[in-house]
């Protein structure tokens, strides 16, 4: 194993799902050589690398990572063994306890909450409590075993936000991770729900922390 | 230039740089640097920071000697540090980037 390297196409554009909004996501295992983005995606969409080395790979394998289970089961293998691959996913467990990456999620956006005047840098505050609802979505959803990376679905499955919620702070994040072009009526848009938000953080936090 | 809480939360990972190299801390350093970008944006733009890359680029482009704006561009340079997505150890970089980029940049403020 030890020249093992593999190539994985993951997210949104391995499950069917990517838009225009979407980042290319490749997951790099033994190796860090850079990727040809596949051909029948855009071009002009950023690639972003996930990378581990083989030894964090085999302790996240051991450990029953919930990230290498939609890498196993959602990813496209682009380079690397594939029987070797196969023989891996086969033996693969996953956790079934995701208290302490919830706890440590609600952790930061209570975080946020008790910082003054965050609200106020709108959109970096929608974009970081989308990063943490997003998680934490996933990690309940896979803690009733329902395996779902869909961020729309973490958001709203997961959490139990409204689509419109979702769909306002899905879009905040790819303005500020993916610099998708900002309209006036948007930002009057965000800055709306980043004070919604900061009403209601706090009873978010408390409902989740609920469904632990 | 920038807020009392946002300054008073760096300084406290700058103090203790190897707390925030990972897990919950690691990702509130990663939300108070956002802040920290929106906070200059206004300060220095007199608009928000809706995109850490675009705020670099502006950065970048102004002509300005004074040692907060070269800070800054030292600054952002290296920010991808603190947002790498893998597993591999990266509390060496943080660190450094906390105690020298970022402590640079707190420093300037200070007329340092």
């Amino acid at each position: 194993m030890v020249n093992t390297k593999y190539t994985l196409l993951i997210g949104s554009f391995a499950r069917g799902t990517g838009d225009l909004n979407s980042d290319i996501d490749m997951l790099r295992i033994g190796h860090t050589m850079s990727v040809m983005k596949p051909a029948n995606i855009n071009q002009h969409l950023p690639l972003s690398y996930v990378d581990y080395d083989l030894n964090s790979f085999f302790k996240l394998y051991d450990a029953g990572s919930l990230f290498l289970y939609h890498a196993f089961f959602e990813g496209r293998l682009l380079d690397g063994d594939s029987d070797q691959w196969n023989k891996l996913r086969e033996n693969f467990v996953v956790s079934d306890n995701f208290i302490a990456p919830i706890n440590e999620y609600l952790e930061v956006l209570e975080y946020i909450d008790s910082y003054p005047g965050y609200e106020l840098s709108f959109v970096p505050y929608l974009s970081n409590i989308f990063k943490c609802l997003k998680n934490i979505g996933i990690f309940q959803l896979a803690s009733r075993k329902q395996y779902d990376f869909e961020k729309m679905v973490a958001l709203e499955a997961g959490c139990g936000l409204t689509s419109t919620d979702a769909h306002t702070l899905i879009l905040a994040n790819a303005v500020y991770e993916r610099s998708m072009p900002i309209s006036l009526q948007l930002m009057t848009e965000f800055e709306k729900s980043a004070n919604e938000w900061n009403r209601r953080l706090n009873g978010q936090i408390a409902r989740l922390a609920n469904d632990i | 230039m920038i807020s009392k809480d946002t300054k008073s939360r760096l300084i406290t990972a700058i103090n203790d740089p190897d707390s925030y190299c990972s897990g919950a801390k690691r990702l509130q350093l990663q939300a108070t640097y956002d802040k920290l970008l929106d906070e200059l944006s206004v300060k220095l733009f007199d608009e928000p920071c809706t995109n850490r890359m675009v705020f670099r680029q502006k950065v970048n482009s102004s002509t300005s000697s004074s040692p907060v704006v070269m800070r800054l561009k030292n600054m952002l340079k290296n920010q991808d540090l603190l947002f790498c997505k893998d597993y591999r150890d990266h509390a060496g970089e943080i660190k450094k980037f906390l105690t020298n980029d970022l402590a640079h940049l707190i420093g300037a403020f200070r007329g340092d």
